[in-house]
Order: structure tokens, then C-alpha cells, then sequence
């Protein structure tokens, strides 16, 4: 039972700002006015109450729907913000769909009473028939024009109703990419950990060929690691040892049995030790030691004994000097006695001056007892008559003193510094004596140290320097003698030794052949295998998700023919009539490369490459009335937001005339803003016909033209 | 593969250079499923398949590029196998030491680009399976021989497997 559209309210919806209702008459409804004025909110109102969340998905023309809802929720302007329409049915029963500020509020009302059914269900409508055969939005005819084709595939697909599986093969995409972005990350990774492994292994294949090239030039080959090529790179080795071993009647040493490659490393530490054990058990290894050992001592011996010497020599110059100055040690003795006798006079005669001058101080102090001119003599120093008792005490005494005591003082000062002098020689005397003493200890000790080296007692005339001097001079000729044995051994250890060496390179070369080994072994690792797995497992969902992509789009392709094959007759007559042609040959769409393509004679042309903008338009108009006509839902209007866009003035003539004819069977809300289709429409057919005029956008709120604009 | 197997056919590839490299690589795959106990039978030509093996007609892809392009020549052998009642099979190669040849089913594929990873519904595991564990072997046999002459080797590989035998 087809519904029309009775009334619509808006409130702070999209250029609405203000509560408005329109009531909507049944036949043709014309939206007029310029751009910008409000047609497309108007349009669009019944859309926004019709799809909400459950809808948000597919493509109504090159956008989303979910970006169209999403541009329109911005376009809110109230938290108040109410869209509703009031549709009739035939049978007069009425419909309410409400729409809140938020996509998921909606109100549904059958005949007064809420009935728990999603707008598009009330309606018996799908997302699908919607945008296929209700609403014609402008974006859709524009979208025809695109060069792009998957553009073009998604209107034509969406023009015949196949928008859900087209919705479907978007999710399929969608996920795919998420996937594709994991697989990716995880690629990368790999990618990562393979370059590291690369270059390590060019790293160590290139150690591996240097350690080859060696052996190489020694002869031998990467071959030589084979069983049978171990053990005649060890025979060598083993050949030198005992041949070594019986030179020098040495006990043959017991060898690691060699069967394989991962035994060399073993075995040619064990060589090594056997050869380092031998080289220093040898007899005259031991006897080279000793004699080194032994020169080293003498080198001391001899050095202490010039020591000796030399303290000797300065000892005796010592003496000689004291000698030289002081006369032997009797002569030193005698002189101290002889001046301490002369200090002890000299100190006595200096006690008698002191008491004969404290007697002059005494009488000089009687004398300052007497009154003044008691005594009035004359100064027998000075020559000065009649002088006081002071001057004369000044003067004696002064005098008394010069005469007896000064000489006595100097004598006295003279002798002790003498008598230190000889006191200083004799003990120096008696300290030479003492290192003598210390000396004779030493050399004692030396003499005993000598002896024992030497192997008897020197003789009381032997010279300890010549002895010494002997037995080094022995040790080197011994030493010399060995020389000759000991580089012939060594020459020997040197043979071992490079055999040695070839094995070493052998182990070397085995190690790193493990190595690379160790590297291959790599990507086998547990956490890399893992990786691997999800990897595997991003790239099975991945695959599968193509397949079904696949799948998807040939199941399209050819829901696409059934429906379209279903459509095209209509298409061609109202692309005929809209033309003004009925000789215009048949025109299809190639879902191939989504074409508009005709027939001309017996070749296939592709229109979309040579018709005019205005031709395209037409013939996604014709593809969306043609499935509108073939429509079976509840749904009894059609929108359509600026349809003619490049039709010329005789296309909206025709274009009025098939709309007022469809008018008569469900009611037809067009929007226009150029006022030759509105004369067409106005005047095509014998049709009901409503014109809401809207007034130009005044920066406050969309309004209709008899509406004042708001102060 | 492993990474030594690797270092070899990279190095093979920038001295021999992409085309010459990718028909020893051919060479190396027909000796590998020889190897692994499948009779192949067809001589290599210039058109149609690089190799048949039972009742697998099998495309030989060696590029590294990520993705690899199925053109409209490959897309056609693919259709003519299936009209001729054989599978048809894209053994693709990827120079990793992770990874190996992987082999799909290329039936219904078409022309066009696509990821080694977007076919991983379509793998064939026990032919690839057999391939990636014999491979490296094979390589690491013929590779000594490639490297010092790659025109003997060349010949000798078509005499070999003409013979049934996979090595020298």
C-alpha cells in the first residue's frame, strides 16, 4: 500500500535552523528557489528520518552514506534537532517517522499508535530500494560522469539496486586492507630479521672462502673435512711429534683418536699440551734454566763484592785523612788530655779574676756608701782629677775586667774548639772501625756464598773476583755448548708446530662451515616460525577475503545483468522519449568496464567515451525512473534533488512531461533552481502540482519566500 | 630456503642477471620436482607452459617484485590448461630465507597484479612442500657447476633431466 508524504517538520536540520512545517500536496511537488535556498534539506529531510545507523553503510553515489549522514549530524544545529514526515497511505491509513538529533533516535507511528518497526521497514523498503528508486540525490548524476570507473560501477550498480552487495564487497575491502596492513607489518619484520641473516651469511661465507683460500695454498681442500681427509691432515702432525719424541729419546706421548672434523679442536689442544709438557722436560731445557739462573747469581755475587771493595777504599781515605790532620790515634788521645789540663787552668784562673773582681765590686759599693766629696782622688785611667765615686767605679772596673778576664776567655774559647776537633777525629776514628767491623762480616758471608757456588773453600790468597769471574765464564760455555742442541730441538717443535698450525686453520675453516650451518638453522627457530604462522594466517584470511572479493564481484556482475536485462527496455523507451529520438538504437551498460555502449550496425561503441554531460545525465535518470517504475515497496514518492544539472531546455520539457506522467501514479517531490524546468513542470500534463518557493539564503535560516526574514 | 641457498641465488642473480638467472631457476625447479619423485615430462619452450609436470601445468614466476604481475600471456596458458583438463599451477619464487617457492592453483585467475600472500587460500601444500624440501639440496649440487660453467651446466641440466636424473 504506497505511502505519500503529507508533511514534513524541520527543526535545526541542515540550512533549517527554525521549526518549519510544509505540508505536501499528493501529484507534483515542485522545490524552487536559488542555490543555496534549502532544496536539497528539504530533500534530504525524509532521507535522514527514513535511513539512520541501521543504514550507514554502501554509497549513494561517489559518497557513503555513512559520510552522508555523518556530514548531515554536522550539519545539526540544536540539540532540539527534529525531523519528521507524515505520510498517507491509499487506504488512508497514517504514517509518523520521527527522527531525533541522534541517528539511533527514531520514533515510528502507524495510525496514531507506536509500532516497534525501523522506518525503512514500516515502509517495506531497503536501503537497496531507497537509493535505487525513492531518492535521486545530486551527487548520483555526477557521479555517471566520472572517468574513474569503479565511480561509475558503483552508481550503476546502486541505480539497479544492488547496493548491499556492493555495501558487502566494501566491508570484504575494508577488511582486506586491515589485514593486508597487518600482513604487511609482519612482512616487514621478516624482511628485517631475512636482511640481517643475509648479510651475516655473506659475512661468514666470505670468512669461510679466506680460511679455504689458506688451506688452498697449502694444498689442501674444503674435501680435507671428510673422514678419511681428517686423518691424513693429522698424520702429519702425529709423524712430526714422534719423530721429535725420538730425537730426543722422549717417551712417545698417548693421542685423542681422530675420526671426524668435530674431534680436530680437541686433538689440537691436546697436541699443543704434549709439545709444551715435552719442550719443558727436556734435560737441557732444565740445564739452560740452571745455568741462566746460576749466571744471574753470580752477576749479584760479583756486584756485592765490588760493593765491599769500593766501601773499603773509602774507609782507608777516611783514615788517611784524619791521619793527615791529626796524627795517629795515640797522638789524638794525648792532645785531648793536654788541652783539657789547659782548659781546667785557664777555668781556674778565670774563677780567681772573678772573685778579685766581685772584691772591687764590693769595696766600689762601700765606696757609693760615702757622702759625695768624701773622697776626691784622681782616676787612674782617665788621668782625671777629682772624680766621684761613680766615675771611678765605672772606669776601674771596666778596666779590671780588660786587663784579667777578656784574655783568659778567648784562650779558653780556642782551646775547647780544639779539643772539639780532636774529640770529632777520634770518634770519627772510632765509627771507621765499626764499618770495618760490618765489612768484614759481608765479605765473610761473601767468601761462604762463593765457596758453596765454587764447591770448596777458597784459598786464604784466592781472589774472590777471579773465581767469580771463572765460573761465569763456565756457565757460558756450557751455555754456548747447549746452544747447538737447543736450536736443532727447537727446529723440531717448529715442524710439530706447523703441522699444527694447518690443523688449526682446518678447525678454524670447521668452525666457521658451523657457523653457516648455525645460520641456516636460523629461520627454523621457534619464535621465527611463530612469525611465520601468523603470517601464514594473516595471508589465509587475506586470500580468502580475495576470493570472496572475487566471488563478490562476479556475483555483481551478473545480479547486475538480470537486473539491468530487466530494466532495459524501460531504460531504452524513457532514454528514447527524454531524447525526443524513437530511432535511437538501443543503448546497454557493459559491466565490464561499466560503459554506457550501443550498437551501431554490427559495431559496439562506447557511448560513455563520446556523449556529452548532458547525455550521461540522461541516462542515469532514465536507469533510476526505470527502477523506480519497476519498484514494488510501500514507499509511494520519489525525491529528486536537481535533476536536469546539463539538460538542455527541451530535455527539461520532456523531462517535465515524464515526470508529471509518473506524478499520476505516486507523488514526485523535484527540486529546481532554474525557472524554465519550473515553467515545464508547472505547465506539463493534467497533474495536482504544489510549488514551494524558498527565498535566497540569508545567513540566518533557510525560509520560505512569503516568510519574513527573522530580525 | 636457507639463507646460505639464498646468498648463493642472489649472488647468481646480480651477476647472471634476472632473465638468464630466472631460466637456471626453471632449470633448478624441474630438477627439484624431479627430485621429489614427479615425472616431468615437457621439453621448455618459448610459448605456452615452463613446465608440465602430471597432470600440473606450471607457470614459473622468479620475479622479486612485490606484487607480481600475471600478464595477459599467462593469463591465457592458464585458461588453455584448464580447457585441456590440467591443473593450472603458478609456482612463485620469493628470495627470503623464511620463505621459499610457493605454489597455487591458478585456475580462474586473471590478468592483473597480485600478493604471494593474497593467494595463500589457493597453495597447493603437498607440491609445495615436496618442492621447498628438495630445493635447496638441488641448488646447493648444481650451484658449483653454475658458478664456474653456467653454459656446460646449462646443458647438462636439460640432458639430465631428460634423463630422469636430478643431479650431475
Amino acid at each position: 500500500m504506497p505511502y505519500h508524504i503529507t508533511k514534513i517538520e524541520l527543526e535545526g536540520f541542515r540550512g533549517f535552523r527554525n521549526r518549519k512545517h510544509l505540508q505536501l500536496e499528493q501529484g507534483l511537488v515542485i522545490v524552487y528557489g536559488p542555490q543555496r535556498s534549502g532544496k536539497s534539506s528539504i530533500l534530504n529531510a525524509p532521507v535522514w528520518a527514513l535511513i539512520g545507523s541501521e543504514a550507514c553503510k554502501g554509497t549513494i553515489g561517489p559518497i557513503t552514506v555513512r559520510e552522508r549522514i555523518e556530514w548531515q549530524e554536522r550539519n545539526i544545529h540544536a540539540e532540539a534537532c527534529q525531523v519528521a514526515i507524515h505520510l498517507r497511505g491509499d487506504d488512508g491509513d497514517s504514517l509518523f517517522i520521527q527522527r531525533g538529533p541522534t541517528r539511533n533516535h527514531y520514533v515510528v507511528q502507524r495510525n496514531g499508535a507506536v509500532v516497534k518497526q525501523p522506518p525503512l521497514g514500516a515502509l517495506r523498503l531497503t536501503l537497496d530500494g531507497l537509493v535505487s528508486s525513492v531518492f535521486l540525490p545530486q551527487e548520483v548524476v555526477r557521479a555517471v560522469l566520472s572517468v574513474e570507473p569503479s565511480h561509475r560501477r558503483a552508481v550503476f550498480t546502486q541505480l539497479v539496486g544492488l547496493e548491499d552487495l556492493r555495501a558487502l564487497e566494501e566491508c570484504f575491502s575494508n577488511a582486506s586492507e586491515t589485514l593486508g596492513k597487518l600482513a604487511n607489518q609482519i612482512a616487514h619484520s621478516i624482511q628485517q630479521i631475512d636482511a640481517e641473516i643475509k648479510g651475516q651469511v655473506a659475512l661468514q661465507k666470505k670468512r669461510f672462502q679466506e680460511v679455504s683460500g689458506k688451506l688452498r695454498q697449502r694444498g689442501l681442500s674444503d674435501e680435507a673435512l671428510c673422514p678419511e681427509g681428517v686423518h691424513s691432515l693429522v698424520s702429519p702432525c702425529v709423524q712430526a711429534l714422534m719423530e721429535f719424541c725420538t730425537t730426543y729419546r722422549l717417551e712417545p706421548p698417548k693421542l685423542p683418536e681422530v675420526g671426524a672434523a668435530e674431534e680436530l679442536p680437541g686433538f689440537v689442544n691436546e697436541v699443543r699440551t704434549v709439545l709444551s709438557r715435552l719442550e719443558a722436560g727436556c734435560p737441557e731445557t732444565q740445564r739452560q734454566k740452571e745455568l741462566y739462573g746460576k749466571r744471574h747469581i753470580l752477576e749479584g755475587l760479583l756486584a756485592e763484592q765490588q760493593k765491599i771493595r769500593n766501601a773499603r777504599e773509602q774507609i782507608h781515605c777516611a783514615r788517611q785523612t784524619i791521619a793527615g790532620q791529626h796524627g795517629t790515634e795515640e797522638d789524638l788521645k794525648q792532645a785531648i788530655e793536654e788541652f783539657e789540663q789547659t782548659l781546667r787552668e785557664i777555668n781556674e784562673q778565670i774563677d780567681r779574676a772573678g772573685k778579685y773582681l766581685r772584691m772591687i765590686q764590693e769595696a766600689l759599693l762601700y765606696f757609693e756608701t760615702l757622702p759625695e766629696g768624701t773622697a776626691e782622688v784622681e782616676c787612674p785611667v782617665c788621668r782625671t782629677a777629682r772624680v766621684n765615686v761613680a766615675h771611678l767605679r765605672l772606669h776601674l772596673a771596666s778596666e779590671m775586667e780588660k786587663a784579667g778576664l777578656e784574655p783568659l776567655r778567648q784562650r779558653r774559647q780556642q782551646i775547647e774548639r780544639l779539643l772539639r776537633e780532636k774529640q770529632d777525629a777520634l770518634n770519627q776514628l772510632a765509627q771507621l772501625a765499626e764499618q770495618e767491623k760490618k765489612l768484614e762480616a759481608e765479605w765473610k758471608e761473601l767468601v761462604n756464598k762463593v765457596s758453596q757456588m765454587y764447591g770448596q773453600p777458597l784459598a786464604p790468597n784466592e781472589s774472590l773476583e777471579l773465581v767469580l769471574k771463572a765460573m761465569d765464564e763456565a756457565a757460558q760455555a756450557e751455555l754456548k755448548q747447549l746452544q747447538g742442541l737447543l736450536e736443532a730441538r727447537s727446529k723440531a717443535i717448529r715442524k710439530v708446530q706447523e703441522e699444527l698450525e694447518v690443523l688449526g686453520q682446518v678447525v678454524q675453516l670447521h668452525q666457521e662451515k658451523r657457523r653457516l650451518q648455525m645460520l641456516d638453522d636460523i629461520p627454523n627457530l621457534p619464535e621465527y616460525r611463530a612469525l611465520l604462522g601468523l603470517q601464514a594466517h594473516a595471508e589465509l584470511y587475506i586470500g580468502l577475503l580475495s576470493e570472496l572479493k572475487r566471488a563478490l564481484k562476479k556475483e555483481i556482475e551478473q545480479a547486475f545483468a538480470v537486473k539491468f536485462e530487466d530494466l532495459k527496455e524501460k531504460l531504452n523507451e524513457l532514454y528514447r522519449r527524454l531524447l525526443g529520438r524513437n530511432d535511437f538504437p538501443q543503448i546497454w551498460i557493459d559491466a565490464d568496464k561499466w560503459e554506457v555502449r550501443t550498437s551501431a550496425g554490427d559495431r559496439e561503441t562506447s557511448l560513455t567515451r563520446v556523449f556529452n554531460v548532458g547525455d550521461m545525465t540522461a541516462v542515469a535518470l532514465c536507469l533510476f525512473l526505470a527502477s523506480a517504475m519497476r519498484a514494488s515497496h510501500d514507499a509511494g514518492f520519489l525525491l529528486l534533488d536537481d535533476p536536469i544539472q546539463c539538460l538542455d531546455e527541451a530535455h527539461e520539457l520532456r523531462l517535465a512531461e515524464i515526470l508529471a506522467e509518473l506524478a499520476k501514479q505516486r507523488q514526485v517531490v523535484v527540486s529546481c533552481s532554474r525557472s524554465s524546468f519550473l515553467q515545464a513542470l508547472q505547465t506539463a500534463g493534467t497533474v495536482r502540482r504544489q510549488v514551494i518557493r524558498l527565498a535566497p539564503w540569508d545567513n540566518s535560516s533557510c525560509r520560505l519566500e512569503a516568510e519574513t526574514p527573522e530580525a | 630456503m636457507k639463507p646460505s641457498v639464498l646468498d648463493e641465488i642472489v649472488r647468481f642473480r646480480q651477476t647472471r642477471g634476472e632473465g638468464p638467472a630466472g631460466k637456471f631457476l626453471q632449470r633448478l625447479l624441474a630438477l627439484t620436482l624431479l627430485k621429489a619423485g614427479y615425472p616431468v615430462a615437457e621439453e621448455y619452450t618459448v610459448e605456452g607452459p615452463d613446465l608440465l609436470v602430471g597432470q600440473f601445468q606450471i607457470e614459473v614466476k622468479t620475479t622479486t617484485e612485490e606484487p607480481f604481475t600475471i600478464q595477459d600471456k599467462d593469463a591465457q596458458d592458464i585458461q588453455e590448461a584448464t580447457k585441456k583438463g590440467k591443473i593450472p599451477v603458478l609456482a612463485l619464487l620469493e628470495c627470503s630465507s623464511f620463505r621459499g617457492w610457493t605454489v597455487v592453483h591458478a585456475q580462474g585467475l586473471t590478468r592483473g597484479e597480485y600478493r604471494r600472500g593474497e593467494l595463500a587460500l589457493r597453495r597447493i601444500p603437498e607440491l609445495e612442500k615436496a618442492v621447498n624440501e628438495h630445493f635447496d639440496v638441488v641448488v646447493e649440487t648444481w650451484m658449483p657447476l653454475l658458478n664456474a660453467n653456467p653454459n656446460a651446466a646449462f646443458d647438462q641440466m636439460d640432458q639430465r633431466r631428460r634423463m630422469g636424473q636430478w643431479a650431475p
